[in-house]
């Protein structure tokens, strides 16, 4: 290697080495893992692709058996990728430049040959390549366990904060949000603790956020059943949570128990009709609706992490150093 | 601006403000090149700034400096300058070794022969960590990554600073032997003024931001005189009437004797005067004393 990528090599090997490290004892783990699970599931005939949904119809002593050894240690790897956008965030980004700054080799390294731009570039280059290639390797390790129990019975399902936040696209963008978050966080503060502690509080944040608001990005599915007729099963969808009755205007009354079923009261036919309702109804979103939620956020962090890189360029260019 | 090829370092109402005022405000001057030149001043003075401008570390405010006719941090300037700051930052993690690979891997015109023979002379093994070397062991090697920049220019915020005596004299012995070879232009703070007697040969005073005295450091002891009489009982000095005041640098009453530094001037002093030249160390003590603006001599 030579230049600044000897530099960015030398400086981060460290963390690439330590992170490769884990990330092959991960691998192994889960390999071990998921053989063990398509092992079950095939000497036991479990029919895992026609049992999606809450209501998939093939709960047996198996399919239980299935779910509770494998959700927790799905968990646990979703927590793990999870947390990995706040890990690279504190322990790559934060030091980046926060610990230039502070220890004053930031003279150091800018009074050398090269420039300002270029030495900047490559390790932050270095930094990012690293990030997407561990964050991509989690979540594909999540997708590639979760998938054969994803949306079943009581497994975990897409819309659970440890698939949908560890896997898919917007993890991996995320990552990348958590490493410029700390990167900026070092340069503006410059300082590595209070760096570190910033970009926790930043990215725990907009996870935050973006878990509370997700629901309101695109609209669910209405979904009524005529009459007196149960309402569609749920299924591997996502509910909102709301649900009532439809007149006949087709307006939606949120009032679950405007016909509550106990002795004494009329049944639910006359209460109904009593009442105008003509239908039943509740909002879902559906399962391939993930993919729409992850697009979403995707672009959100990305557009997060490109507007803090522009920021960082921005203050490195108009010296001095904040 | 022109380049003068003489001039190594030169400012043009060069100013830096910070959020707590001016650092440096209205500085003029050129520094020669291929001349040791001392950057002197109280604590504040503006020194480190004018060190970071000089390296691009710092952009000034108004006004203009250039190194070798060059913006600093432009690559032409950067090339040519070889800084070594106060704090003299070096990669704690990294050996020896990887130190002098950083000078190598950073700078196209690199002689690795030179700082490692450096860093060898010093008894520092090059698989050491830098982390756990002693102060003088780190400021070798921090001398070492800016000679074998081969710079044109070397910039040192006070090198010897927190440094025991032995150490002191073997790093000036070490800069003084490396720069003499090659005529590198040298801009050194100091706070050890005897150290910069016999090492500097052009002298830069600053004083709450601003330039008080420039100018070779022969002629200025040249044009100086230190003079001790008799004080006189009618002047609030101590010093004759007809001593032009604004030659005065420095005057001061002990007893009934008047010791005091003057600028050269028609005056001279008559028999009972003992007149002599300053030093270098006096005459900067003097300027560093009091309080009075000078005009650049020399």
């Amino acid at each position: 290697m030579k230049g600044t990528l000897w530099l960015a090599w030398r400086q981060q090997r460290a963390l690439i080495l330590t992170g490769a490290a884990v990330l092959l004892a991960v691998t192994a783990w889960v390999v071990v893992m998921r053989t063990d699970m398509t092992g079950f599931i095939s000497s036991h005939h479990i029919d895992t692709a026609g049992c999606k949904g809450w209501d998939g119809g093939c709960e047996s002593e198996a399919t239980l058996k299935l779910l509770d050894d494998n959700n927790g240690p799905l968990r646990a790897l979703g927590s793990l990728s999870t947390a990995l956008p706040v890990l690279i965030g504190i322990f790559w980004g934060a030091p980046l430049l926060g610990r230039e700054l502070e220890s004053g080799t930031w003279k150091l390294a800018l009074t050398q040959g090269v420039g300002i731009g270029r030495w900047f570039t490559t390790r932050f280059a270095l930094a990012t390549a690293s990030t997407v290639l561990g964050s991509a390797v989690l979540a594909a390790l999540v997708a590639w366990w979760w998938s054969p129990v994803s949306n079943m019975l009581g497994g975990l399902y897409w819309h659970d904060g440890y698939i949908f936040n560890a896997t898919g696209p917007a993890a991996v963008a995320c990552a990348l949000f958590g490493l410029a978050a700390g990167t900026a966080a070092g340069l503006l503060i410059r300082r590595t603790l209070p760096a570190m502690a910033a970009v926790l509080g930043a990215v725990v944040a907009v996870r935050f956020a973006l878990n509370s608001f997700r629901s309101d990005w695109i609209s669910p599915q209405l979904w009524i059943s005529k009459g007196d007729a149960p309402r569609r099963e749920i299924g591997s969808g996502w509910s909102t949570g709301e649900f009532g009755f439809v007149d006949a205007a087709g307006r939606k009354h949120a009032i679950p128990d405007a016909c509550p079923w106990g002795e004494g009261l009329p049944d639910l036919k006359t209460c109904m009709a009593q009442k105008g309702f003509t239908g039943r109804y509740r909002t879902v979103y559906p399962s391939g609706d993930f993919w729409t939620f992850q697009w979403i956020e995707t672009g959100i962090f990305v557009g997060l992490a490109a507007v803090l890189v522009a920021a960082i360029c921005f203050v490195l260019k108009r010296r001095p150093l904040p | 601006m022109t380049d003068d090829p003489t001039t190594a370092l030169r400012a043009t109402r060069l100013g830096r403000r910070f959020r707590g005022g001016w650092a440096l405000r209205d500085c003029d001057f050129a520094l020669p090149a291929g001349r040791i030149t001392a950057l002197v001043g109280p604590n504040g003075a503006g020194k480190s700034t004018l060190f970071h401008l000089a390296t691009g570390l710092l952009r000034p405010t108004s006004g203009d400096l250039r190194v070798f006719g060059a913006e600093p941090g432009s690559p032409a300037a950067r090339d040519r300058t070889a800084f070594l700051a106060q704090d003299k930052p070096l990669y704690p993690r990294f050996t020896v070794d990887d130190t002098l690979r950083f000078g190598r891997e950073l700078n196209g015109d690199w002689d690795h022969a030179s700082a490692e023979r450096i860093v060898r002379a010093g008894n520092i093994p090059l698989d050491a960590r830098v982390g756990a070397l002693s102060q003088g062991q780190t400021t070798r090697v921090a001398l070492a990554l800016a000679f074998g920049k081969r710079p044109d220019l070397l910039l040192l915020d006070e090198p010897l600073a927190d440094l025991d005596p032995l150490v002191r004299i073997e790093a000036m012995g070490l800069v003084m032997a490396e720069v003499a070879d090659r005529g590198t232009t040298v801009v050194m703070s100091s706070h050890v003024l005897s150290e910069l007697e016999n090492a500097c040969d052009h002298v830069l005073l600053l004083g709450r931001g601003a330039v008080r005295l420039d100018g070779d450091a022969q002629r200025l002891c040249d044009t100086h005189v230190r003079i001790t009489g008799l004080a006189d009982p009618a002047t609030d000095d101590g010093l004759p009437p007809d001593v032009d005041r604004a030659t005065v640098v420095e005057a001061a009453v002990t007893g009934r004797q008047v010791h005091a530094l003057l600028r050269h001037s028609d005056w001279s002093p008559g028999d009972p005067w003992i007149v002599e030249n300053p030093s270098l160390e006096d005459l900067l003590l003097a300027y560093l004393r009091s309080d009075h603006p000078a005009e650049a001599a020399a």
